[in-house]
């Protein structure tokens, strides 16, 4: 006993040895301003921003705040955290709002802004009348509730990407759909590779209390592609129920992918089973287990991390979802005062300029008319961006627009379906008795 | 069950007697032996296999089983805990997780004490029923107090910057306010549990002390807090692993990076879509240092019948 | 007992009863207002947020049936797992040379935090039999690749072919595969507990009746058992109130989907993702509730304690 006792001090001492050693040269909070002729900071208070972000995403976030930091007296202070729905209500309510928001849901946004609780844009000179000018009218739109401009766009993903390994489609004589395509040309697409004895898609769908989300994304965009934009609108709105027949259809197209032998990875109960980000590396494994996948644009990354040495555009790509219309999701950046710290971080976030550090580093997609696109790092990352930016038909991502009790009740709904094909009708009545 | 232990050692005290007796004795004791090894193997297994996973890169843990990192050649990395230990800031986090933690827990424990002495040792009207109510609100999860609680610290927001620690003098922002919710978090259990075990303590022994004039304070002091010292051991283990295991509380009251402490730090480590969850497996050994060490720490004080001869049958 | 001026005994509670007061009380008191409140805590709206928790009408947001079930089955295999296991451990543990070596086996569990846990279960109970331990040793021993967190069947047909693929209410295999967490990180603290409960009973007592001739499974029956009690109760009563208000787990493995939800995940589900804080108090205090009986349980043990002293 006394010995094990002893062995524990000394680990412990040892890893706290560590620890010291490790951040022992990280004191870095004195940065000088400049290199040649300091200027003095503007005088400014600390801004404090929730976020949701982490690891590489951080450190790219510090570096794109950088300047402004370096700019002023006041520090970014950022809190970032999964779980940022939550955090966020619970400041909220408890009083004691962060400076600035940076989330990715816009049902929380919305109920904020009809609750009086934001700022508006134009609180802060030349914010409102910068991203009129420089960001996309479909997002202006999105960031205006009740004809006041609350917040922006700052970090952007499209959801019209559908990945392949150009590798197994070259092997199977298959080509990549072009986006005049229709779902039914990607039913036979993947009918031709499953008779050449490969697998077409990697589905996976779980994410703990949101599981059924990829699900719901596939369903958005057969919904935008094959029964058009007043459909998807109507959903949000609440004019059309999840009930309807053209719903109805979209939902048994996915059906088609999800539950017909062989099409998918481990088969329904796989779908369900397998872990949104676990169900990007198959395609790409040696030997490949999947032809593709259906996810977001930040499945890039995914990859990228996963398989270090693949390159983009050889070892992996995109072609466009069948239809030509995409979804997106986007962070949105809101402020809860118009202090003259959070105004001016506020632009500066806003800014092509700051967005420009990010986009360079990589991993990060504008929707700011002000970036660069050469700055991005490769051609599959520029064309998701040009993607974005260029769709015929952009509409935000259906289940985060709705938000709230609807958006849960849709992921249930997701997952029910795939566990079960012949719960359909039940389900989709679920969904509209969420709309109370 | 492999209850075969001898007569001569009830515990684990050196066993007398001649060689072949103690052979005898191995023998009958490989029962318990069997149960114990078997039991803590079970139990390890998932523990293992964080271990493994954690010298693993990410594409070997999403690739193949942790098992197979021991079937073959094993290729070590210390890339998982390099990413955990050259954090920025991450001194600092561990600084703040114990600034937090040990000030909490000593509230926690002091504060749990003193009840338990009156509800074990004094009589007042009502006592059971707030017994009943002060432990029954160990139910209460922390998410339904932290929008009340943090109104109020609005409210008493201290705003003067307390020197060398950092942080307001009170509020959100601010170790004293952090200390007192985790003090009153934790409560309700220490409160149960030292009740329990005050009340067992023989009558006899503090009505005689109170007889012979001494004071409540005395008799705390010196016959019961010493004679408990196996439960609150045990209190205080978990109550700072409780506290320092923390997330949610310090993310609400304490998000400037500054103060917070390192689960809030490890929890950065994972991207906004959970990238580089791997990088937790390491993580969770490099945090789970502290606690383990008060853990090996305050076993010392679980020594068999502290209360020698005291206990009624 | 001895006279002592009346107020004494509260200058001694003082400070436990201001800080839960302040911290556990005055919110639980707010939760019960809000709960008659609407779903901004606005309007009243009397019982509505009961109604719903009784009819359920949005099972697929918030299925409150399901969620009480579940509460349930936690309270009894949660609870009937862990405490036996802690009891046996601390009794055993106590007898070998390498007792605090295989205290922290089963200790280190409950020292790992819930995410790096999540991340590890998550591994165990993989789908890819490739990954996944459990799934690895059932297809090694020829059966199918199991969604432990997912499959809503009933554990029997896991086990056998001719059991029933379904059970009534939580019976569901993946609610068991949640269990198990629960019981492999909670073991250590009944182990702890009780281990420290066990060290105060005298070896004087133990070696009187050895002396007199009884087995170590008398011994334990009729003298460790009996002498510990109150501490088994403190355990016990405190692992049914972490199965009431379980969320951390259940929350990081599976979010409560695939009706493992409880009544605690609805609450955090309705409070603070649907920001219905109508529903997500009532939920709360359908919880505060629920610990009513189990309390006055324990505390007539405490009656008893004093009785017998």
């Amino acid at each position: 006993m006394q010995r094990s006792w002893r062995l524990g001090i000394f680990t412990v001492v040892a890893a706290f040895g560590l620890v010291l050693a490790a951040c022992g040269g990280d004191d870095d909070e004195t940065s000088a301003v400049g290199d040649g002729t300091p200027l003095p900071p503007v005088e400014i208070g600390d801004v404090d921003v929730l976020g949701i972000w982490g690891a590489e995403e951080l450190e790219k976030f510090d570096a794109m705040v950088k300047p402004w930091d370096d700019l002023y007296t006041g520090n970014v202070t950022f809190t970032g955290t999964r779980d940022i729905t939550a955090i966020l209500t619970t400041r909220v309510e408890g009083g004691n709002p962060p400076d600035i928001a940076i989330p990715a849901e816009i049902g929380l946004f919305r109920q904020f802004a009809s609750e009086g609780k934001l700022t508006p844009l134009s609180a802060c000179q030349g914010l409102e009348e910068k991203v009129q000018a420089e960001y996309p009218a479909s997002f202006i739109d999105l960031a205006t509730v009740d004809g006041v401009l609350y917040g922006f766009f700052m970090k952007a993903d499209t959801k019209g990407t559908i990945w392949y390994n150009p590798k197994v489609f070259a092997a199977n004589g298959v080509e990549p759909l072009g986006a005049d395509a229709s779902f039914d040309d990607l039913i036979a697409l993947s009918q031709t590779l499953l008779d050449a004895g490969v697998t077409p898609w990697s589905v996976g769908v779980e994410s703990g209390a949101a599981s059924g989300w990829p699900g719901s994304d596939w369903i958005q965009q057969i919904v935008l592609n094959e029964a058009g934009g007043e459909v998807y609108d109507g959903l949000i709105d609440g004019s059309i129920p999840f009930t309807d027949e053209r719903v109805k259809a979209a939902w048994e197209q996915f059906g088609q992918i999800i539950h017909t032998d062989g099409f998918v990875v481990g088969g329904a109960t796989g779908a369900n089973a397998t872990g949104f980000q676990e169900s990007a590396f198959p395609p790409f494994e040696s030997p490949p287990e999947a032809a593709m996948l259906y996810l977001g644009g930040f499945a890039s990354g995914f990859i990228a991390d996963q398989f270090p040495d693949a390159v983009a555009g050889e070892d992996y790509d995109f072609f466009t979802f069948p239809g030509g219309g995409i979804t997106g999701a986007a962070n949105i950046a809101y402020a809860f005062n118009g202090d003259s710290g959070t105004c001016s971080l506020m632009n500066h976030l806003a800014s092509g300029a700051s967005q420009q550090i990010w986009v360079d580093l990589g991993g990060f997609t504008s929707v700011s008319g002000e970036v660069d696109a050469a700055g991005y790092p490769d051609d599959v990352s520029r064309n998701q961006a040009a993607q974005l930016l260029e769709a015929s038909d952009f509409r935000f991502d259906l289940d985060d627009a709705i938000g709230g009790a609807v958006q849960t009740a849709v992921f249930t709904a997701v997952t029910e379906y795939i566990s079960d094909a012949s719960s359909l009708d039940a389900v989709l009545a679920g969904i509209e008795a969420a709309r109370q | 069950m492999a209850m075969t232990d001898d007569v001569e050692r009830p515990t684990l005290a050196a066993a007398p007697g001649s060689p072949r007796q103690r052979r005898r004795l191995r023998l009958e004791r490989l029962p318990l032996h069997v149960a114990v090894i078997g039991l803590a193997l079970l139990w390890s297994i998932p523990t293992i296999a964080l271990v493994v996973s954690s010298f693993r890169t990410p594409e070997e843990i999403a690739g193949s089983g942790w098992w197979n990192a021991i079937k073959t050649p094993f290729d070590w990395t210390f890339a998982n805990y390099d990413a955990v230990l050259s954090q920025r800031g991450l001194a600092r986090a561990f600084l703040n997780s114990i600034i937090i933690t040990v000030p909490a827990s000593a509230i926690t424990i002091l504060v749990a004490a003193f009840a338990a002495y009156a509800f074990a040792w004094m009589r007042f009207p009502g006592r059971n029923l707030l017994l009943l109510v002060l432990v029954g609100l160990l139910v209460v999860p922390v998410q339904m107090t932290l929008i009340p609680v943090l109104r109020l610290y609005v409210a008493l927001s201290v705003d003067v910057e307390i020197p060398l620690l950092g942080g307001k003098l009170f509020g959100t922002s601010s170790y004293p306010g952090i200390w007192l919710a985790h003090g009153a978090f934790g409560l309700p259990f220490a409160v149960y549990l030292l009740r329990n075990f005050f009340g067992g303590l023989p009558r006899d022994l503090i009505e005689a002390a109170l007889l012979d004039g001494a004071s409540d304070m005395q008799v705390f002091f010196r016959i019961v807090l010493p004679l408990s010292v196996p439960a609150l051991a045990a209190l205080a283990i978990f109550d700072f692993l409780w506290t320092w295991n923390d997330l949610l509380v310090a993310l609400v009251f304490l998000g400037d990076p500054n103060l917070a402490p390192m689960t809030l730090r490890i929890a950065n480590l994972v991207s906004s879509f959970g990238a580089s969850y791997q990088v937790l497996t390491a993580a969770a050994f490099v945090s789970m240092a502290v606690p383990l060490v008060v853990f090996f720490a305050l076993q010392r004080y679980f020594v068999q019948g502290i209360l020698a001869g005291s206990v009624k049958g | 007992m001895v006279g002592r001026r009346w107020w004494v005994p509260w200058l001694w509670l003082a400070p436990a009863l201001i800080l839960v007061g302040v911290f556990l009380l005055y919110p639980s008191i707010d939760t019960f207002r809000r709960s008659l409140l609407d779903e901004r805590s606005q309007d009243f709206v009397g019982l509505d947020n009961y109604r719903f928790i009784i009819e359920n009408p949005q099972p697929l947001v918030s299925n409150t049936h399901v969620a009480l079930w579940n509460n349930f089955l936690w309270l009894f295999v949660f609870t009937a797992l862990t405490v036996p296991f802690g009891l046996v451990l601390a009794v055993l543990t106590g007898r070998v040379r390498y007792e605090a070596l295989a205290k922290s086996a089963i200790f280190i569990p409950m020292a790992i935090s819930f995410v790096a846990a999540a991340v590890i279960w998550r591994f165990m109970y993989e789908f890819n039999a490739d990954i996944g331990t459990a799934n690895a040793v059932t297809t090694q021993l020829g059966g199918e690749p199991t969604a432990w967190l997912q499959d809503k069947h009933s554990p029997l047909s896991f086990i056998t072919d001719s059991g029933p693929d379904t059970l009534p209410g939580p019976l569901q295999l993946n609610n068991f595969a949640l269990i198990i967490v629960g019981t492999w990180m909670w073991t250590g603290f009944a182990m702890v507990v009780l281990s420290a409960g066990l060290k105060g009973i005298s070896r004087e007592i133990l070696e009187a009746a050895r002396v007199d001739g009884g087995n170590e499974w008398q011994i334990f029956w009729r003298i460790i058992i009996p002498i510990l009690s109150p501490t088994i109760v403190v355990v016990a009563t405190t692992l049914v109130i972490q199965a009431l208000k379980k969320f951390d787990l259940v929350w990081v493995m599976t979010g409560g989907r695939f009706d493992t939800d409880v009544v605690a995940t609805l609450f955090f589900k309705e409070a603070f993702v649907i920001r219905d804080f109508g529903v997500g108090a009532a939920l709360a205090v359908v919880l505060l509730m629920w610990v009513v009986p189990v309390m006055v349980i324990s505390i007539r043990r405490f009656e008893f304690q004093e009785e017998i002293r």
